[in-house]
């Protein structure tokens, strides 16, 4: 048992999209889709900034599933597709997923994604980490913490990845562990925490 | 609490469109409904390889191949673990090794030169034809006829065969050396301008001005280095006109007049000296400041008048303490600072003296107009740069650099580093500081050819080529140069198109592509004929490419298409037979550095192994010997005595003065920047990316948008008397009033039209010829108009 979390330091975020690179070739996701995403706060546009030349302000915030303690998505699922695993991630179950899209109504961070159509890819195949599952029309996919790699105790391809070490990964239960010690030293946020989610992954100012 | 709102995750989570125009054929996936563990019965293969040089980075790579394809691309795990690192740009070769743009086959030209129609030809042809021109020019019009061109981007550019034919080889000819022409000259090693200590030594600074230097998107593997200074207690200041991520992360961001920098530079040294920060016993010991300016010609004053060498004819001092003059390198010698002397009836000064009568009238109200900062904050920043501790003057390559001033404003920089102590300096360093260019060096042995071949002198600049009488006949053209390396493209394509022939060689059809008579498609780097690749040295580190894929389609390695080049020239004899066989050659070396570092070693080693080198940061100039004729930093340029320019004084800027007429005409500032999502022109083709990044986008500030009635989306003209392009507008705050951008390295089939190097300056500052680099390429120093296309 654990409950495997993340924090991102946001005063290191230098908004590259390493990260975003990085889940989309290990996790297979097709063209128009992406798991993880870099947003700008307070803009709607890549790389924006809030105010008037020169007074401005820029902070990137790096967004995916927070696998969140008390999981909206979890709740809305009529088929119990989408759950808390062992170690404390919200994982699709795909095989079971309806794609009755109530999780993706549910989450207010639009982690989630659904198969429309058949995936493009390009290059044509299936690239990234072989253990990961392939995804059918019809279903929803997202962050999946890569499970494929936590569960062999590596971290997450987007920490490994980050040019600016701007991500910690571990167990949130372990009260010695690096992401807990950042939680409590550097006054880690939760996003929206005013809907209760608890989520997991804290982002530090 | 974060501002996001559900519309700003839905608005981000909206990747680009799926629409790619590929043919059903291609995206069969016939494999995707199988269960899901089906995908381990896949054969796999790990191999290791490192990213060719083209953003600097040089980050070595982890790569899995699945049934014969790239799969993955992980970090590699180095021996200093702080360099295991990958970008954005790496993990997109995944695609783009698989690109569409990729030339398939050998190519003849049917159409004009610039109008991109190609036939596909064999490889015999191919060759034949390149060699024939080869050998034609060479024996025609002498090896110098040949200009082998190419881009940072090409790990083999054919140095061997250019050697062996005694051609020209030039890479990047009057760009990133700008400010280097400025400071080599005081220290007499000649880095193109390259910063003394390697960015893992900024945790000892306590203030750091990244000065037209946006770090953190053009050394985005450098980062970590950035934030463990913040984090241990380094302030640090970003000079630029721009709100680059850079100015968003610094502690404080100082807005800057576009070309001002000189001037700012030039308040900042008045400063120091007039509040007395400057560090006397330093400039005595260790500088020419002490030297002695004769009145009557402005040179420095030396035991005799010929031009011996410095040992028989030493310059000279005022010796403090038995008040009379003395050789400057006398072993009790205590020289004066400042004053002035008479000798022999000829009145002589200090250079230190001259330099502060120089300063006068460069005061920080003076700069202020000129820079658009206020007076304070000038003050304010002299201080913190001279009294806070050990302090970086960090510039970049995209910002000062790229001006018709920039050599002054390095020299400049070197006083000022100069006068505070801060050159051969724990945490200290002047010059650009752009991360993994600066760490310890190794010395790898050439390849060895006969005496009689030598690479030829370079001609001229190439900027010059395409103006003035020259020898040049062919180009062989390695990478996007005929787009990147030359402002004002129009003119540039006029000069290519009177050559007698063109080739180019590259896996990608990029603008440059267009203006050849024959192509040959190059192997990306993780494709080979051979078991093992390229190698460099990078990061204190020696890295190795082993093959990833065979060569996709009917591509070679550069390797191999200068090795039949070669061959069918005759000259096969004096090329190595494999890759493998050169770096054996390379690595018989006497550098201890790379003692027990062969091959075989390395590829037990998962292809990444630590030079022999002290564990501590790499820093120059610790024991304050440099490599000029005094052996001290000299700071008094005589070969700039001519010039008025022997102390840097300020100058205005040629085309964007305010005094000049065309402003009126032309009142934007053309700025071309690197950005994160591109290598300068490599990626621009990168489908992953470019789900991300839009493409090429005109950068207007609202206001400067309003009053030309010009709004996001709208195709605008952008335009002047060199030439115009089209492109898409974008209204942006990050951008000044005043000044314009457009992201560098968009080839021209992705504009709405032209090329943005078609409104470039090509024009050069006749000073620069006396410097090391020559002149300098004044790409920011470009006036436009924009207006609704």
């Amino acid at each position: 048992m654990a409950r495997l979390g993340m924090v991102i330091d946001l005063k290191r975020c230098i908004g590259c999209n390493t990260c975003v690179i990085a889940c989309k070739m290990q996790n297979n996701v097709p063209m128009g889709m992406s798991w993880t995403r870099v947003i700008s706060e307070g803009s709607e546009e890549l790389d924006g900034a809030v105010g008037e030349y020169p007074f401005l302000n820029k902070t990137y915030i790096p967004i995916a599933c927070q696998h969140c303690e008390n999981a909206p998505c979890v709740k809305a699922c009529p088929v119990g597709a989408t759950s808390k695993d062992d170690k404390g991630r919200v994982v699709v179950d795909y095989d079971r997923c309806i794609g009755c899209r109530y999780c993706m109504a549910a989450c207010p961070y639009n982690a989630r994604m659904f198969n429309w159509q058949k995936a493009t890819r390009v290059p044509d195949f299936n690239y990234g980490d072989q253990a990961v599952p392939l995804r059918k029309v019809g279903i929803v996919e997202k962050c999946t913490m890569c499970k494929e790699r936590t569960d062999l105790g590596l971290e997450p391809l987007c920490v490994e990845v980050c040019p600016a070490k701007a991500r910690t990964f571990g167990d949130l239960d372990d009260p010695n562990s690096e992401v807990s010690r950042l939680i409590r030293e550097q006054n880690a946020e939760q996003l929206l925490k005013e809907k209760g989610t608890r989520p997991q992954i804290y982002y530090i100012r | 609490m974060m501002e996001i709102s559900r519309r700003n995750f839905i608005k981000a989570g909206a990747l680009g469109a799926t629409a790619l125009g590929l043919s059903g054929g291609l995206l069969a996936q016939d494999k995707w409904l199988r269960p899901v563990s089906a995908g381990k019965d896949a054969q796999e293969n790990v191999a290791f390889t490192y990213h060719p040089p083209n953003c600097g980075g040089r980050c070595s790579f982890k790569c899995t191949t699945r049934d014969g394809k790239l799969a993955k691309i992980e970090p590699n795990e180095w021996p200093d673990k702080r360099y295991s690192l990958i970008c954005l740009k790496g993990l997109a070769e995944v695609e783009r090794v698989y690109s569409l743009d990729r030339i398939q086959t050998p190519l003849k030209r049917v159409g004009e030169r610039g109008e991109g129609k190609f036939t596909p030809i064999s490889w015999e042809e191919a060759i034949t034809t390149v060699a024939d021109n080869l050998k034609k020019a060479h024996d025609t019009y002498g090896g110098s006829s040949i200009l082998f061109a190419y881009s940072t981007g090409i790990d083999h550019p054919f140095q061997i065969l250019a050697q062996i034919l005694c051609a020209q080889h030039v890479v990047e000819a009057g760009i990133d050396m700008g400010i280097g022409n400025g400071y080599d000259e005081a220290t007499g090693s000649y880095n193109v301008g390259l910063i003394s200590n390697e960015s893992t030594d900024w945790v000892n600074s306590k203030t750091i001005i990244l000065w037209g230097n946006n770090y953190l998107e053009t050394s985005i593997t450098d980062s970590q280095f950035f934030f463990n200074a913040k984090e241990a207690g380094a302030k640090i200041i970003c000079i630029d006109p721009i709100y680059t991520t850079t100015a968003a992360k610094s502690d404080q961001w100082i807005p800057i007049k576009p070309g001002s920098d000189l001037a700012l530079v030039l308040a900042m040294v008045s400063l120091v000296l007039e509040n007395n920060w400057y560090q006397g016993e330093y400039l005595a010991k260790n500088t020419s400041a002490p030297f002695l300016i004769r009145s009557d010609n402005q040179k420095l004053l030396r035991l005799n008048n010929s031009d011996e060498e410095v040992d028989n004819n030493p310059f000279l001092v005022w010796d403090e303490v038995t008040n009379s003059l003395q050789p400057y390198n006398d072993k009790n010698v205590h020289p004066k600072l400042e004053g002035e002397f008479t000798v022999d009836g000829i009145k002589v000064k200090t250079v230190f003296t001259a330099l502060k009568e120089n300063q006068r009238q460069y005061t920080p109200a003076w700069a202020a107009d000129l820079t658009e900062i206020p007076e304070q904050t000038i003050r304010i920043l002299a201080e913190e740069y001279a009294l806070r501790g050990p302090a970086i003057l960090g510039f970049g390559w995209g910002g000062a650099d790229k001006w018709g001033d920039s050599d002054l404003t390095g020299h400049a920089a070197t006083i000022l580093g100069a006068l505070t102590g801060n050159i051969g300096r724990i945490g200290g360093g002047v010059g650009i500081d752009t991360g993994h260019f600066v760490s310890w060096p190794a010395d790898l042995s050439p390849w060895p050819l006969p005496e009689e071949f030598q690479i030829a002198p370079r001609e001229m600049t190439t900027g010059d080529f395409p103006s003035k009488p020259n020898n040049v006949k062919v180009m062989v053209n390695m990478g996007n140069t005929i787009q990147q390396h030359f402002a004002n493209l129009g003119k540039t394509a006029k000069w290519v198109d009177t050559l007698d022939f063109v080739v180019t060689i590259d896996p990608f059809h990029s603008t440059s592509v267009d203006y050849s008579d024959i192509v040959l498609p190059a192997s990306t780097s993780f494709e080979w004929e051979y078991d093992i690749g390229n190698m460099l040295i990078s990061r204190n580190h020696v890295l190795l490419q082993q093959k990833i894929l065979e060569p996709l389609h009917q591509s070679k390695s550069d390797f191999q298409i200068e090795k039949e080049i070669a061959e069918k020239m005759g000259l096969g004899h004096y090329m190595p037979k494999t890759p493998a066989d050169y770096h054996r050659a390379r690595l018989d070396s006497p550098d201890p550095a790379l003692k027990g570092i062969t091959v075989e070693n390395l590829i037990a080693n998962n292809c990444v192994m630590r030079l022999n080198v002290p564990d501590e940061p790499y820093r120059q100039f610790m024991d304050q010997v440099y490599a000029t004729p005094s052996k001290k930093l000299e700071l008094y340029y005589e070969k700039l005595i001519e010039d008025k320019q022997a102390l840097p004084s300020y100058e205005k800027q040629q085309e964007t003065d305010p005094s000049n007429s065309l402003t009126k005409k032309y009142p934007l500032q053309f700025c071309q920047q690197r950005v994160k999502y591109l290598a300068h022109s490599q990626f621009a083709n990168s489908l992953w990316i470019g789900q991300l990044f839009p493409g090429p986008r005109l950068e207007i500030n609202p206001t400067d948008a309003k009053n030309r009635n010009l709004k996001d989306g709208d195709i605008v003209e952008v335009f002047n008397d060199r030439g115009k392009f089209r492109s898409t507008c974008k209204l942006t705050e990050i951008i000044r009033p005043g000044q314009v951008r457009h992201f560098e390295g968009w080839w021209s089939k992705h504009m709405s039209e032209g090329n943005f190097q078609n409104v470039t300056n090509d024009t050069f500052n006749p000073r620069q010829y006396k410097l090391a680099y020559g002149p300098v390429i004044p790409f920011n120093d470009t006036l436009v108009e924009v207006k609704k296309a």
